[in-house]
């Protein structure tokens, strides 16, 4: 093999091994990048359009039974249930309550907070986002 | 000094292996779930509710006996270093747990907020955030102790 084939091949090594460092580095990068999308907060929300998808919470003068009708049983109740907590998804621009026993419970991005007052009608509620991206 | 035909194969590859693998720094990465300062802040001790924190930040992952405490946790990657061999072969990431722990009066009144922050851990366990034994007794201790200006 003359010297000028061998450098040739040796530059060429070099120049896809320069090639794959550059490709693994730019890997690395892009899954800093995804792994620091993942940082989050919880944060109430208060985007009017997100919240005129629960319309139908009015404060005051909606009653347990329509809440649960629309929604089934919460997750989670407080204080003997004048407090509860729905695991809500968003599909198809809708909200969609999570079963109690659903696997994806801990996942589930969205959680309806509904205060109850004594006669039973919902008087305060919110929508907080667990995955709020800063 | 001669080699064998194995440990010239064994000695090339790994020569190989560590010239084609890249070292990457993972820089602080933030927080899941994290409650930011902001909304700690609106939780006024002596006049929020439980029903106020709900609202706020909703269920907590811990719950103490009969809502005496409420928990809240999460874990801030402080940064380390991957090797990437084609794919991550090796990992090496600090992680920390941050709680929120919140008291409250027998009348459902925030008695006392307080932060506890755990310690960098390199590659601790999955769970490492809800069972850190340090913040745990720090909590308790802190629990048992009568609420002085909301602390």
């Amino acid at each position: 093999m003359f010297v000028w084939e061998r450098n040739r091949r040796a530059s060429r090594r070099h120049a896809e091994s320069a090639e794959r460092r550059a490709v693994l580095l730019f890997a690395g990068v892009l899954l800093c990048g995804v792994l620091s999308s993942c940082a989050t907060t919880v944060e109430r929300v208060a985007d009017v359009d997100e919240l005129k998808l629960l319309a139908f919470l009015q404060a005051g003068s909606v009653a347990r039974g329509e809440v649960e009708g629309r929604l089934g049983c919460p997750m989670t109740a407080y204080e003997d249930g004048r407090i509860v907590v729905y695991a809500l998804q968003k599909n198809e621009g809708r909200f969609q309550a999570i079963p109690e026993n659903d696997r994806r419970l801990g996942d589930v991005r969205f959680r309806l907070v509904l205060v109850y007052g004594p006669d039973g009608t919902m008087q305060r509620w919110s929508l907080v986002d667990r995955g709020s991206s800063r | 000094m001669k080699f064998t035909a194995f440990a010239r194969v064994v000695l090339t590859t790994l020569a190989a292996t560590v010239q084609t693998a890249c070292v990457v720094p993972v820089p602080p990465l933030g927080a899941a779930h994290e409650v930011t300062e902001q909304s700690i802040a609106e939780i006024k001790p002596g006049i929020s509710t439980r029903a106020d924190v709900l609202l706020l930040l909703a269920d907590p992952p811990i719950r103490g006996e009969e809502d005496r405490y409420f928990v809240y946790f999460w874990e801030r990657t402080r940064g380390g270093v991957l090797v990437i061999f084609y794919m991550p072969i090796f990992s090496a990431v600090a992680r920390s747990c941050h709680w929120l722990a919140l008291a409250f009066a027998p009348d459902g009144v925030v008695a006392k907020l307080r932060m506890f922050h755990g310690d960098a851990q390199l590659n601790p366990a999955s769970d490492f955030c809800s069972a850190d034994s340090p913040l745990k007794t720090q909590l308790e201790t802190w629990l048992a102790e009568p609420a002085q200006d909301g602390k």
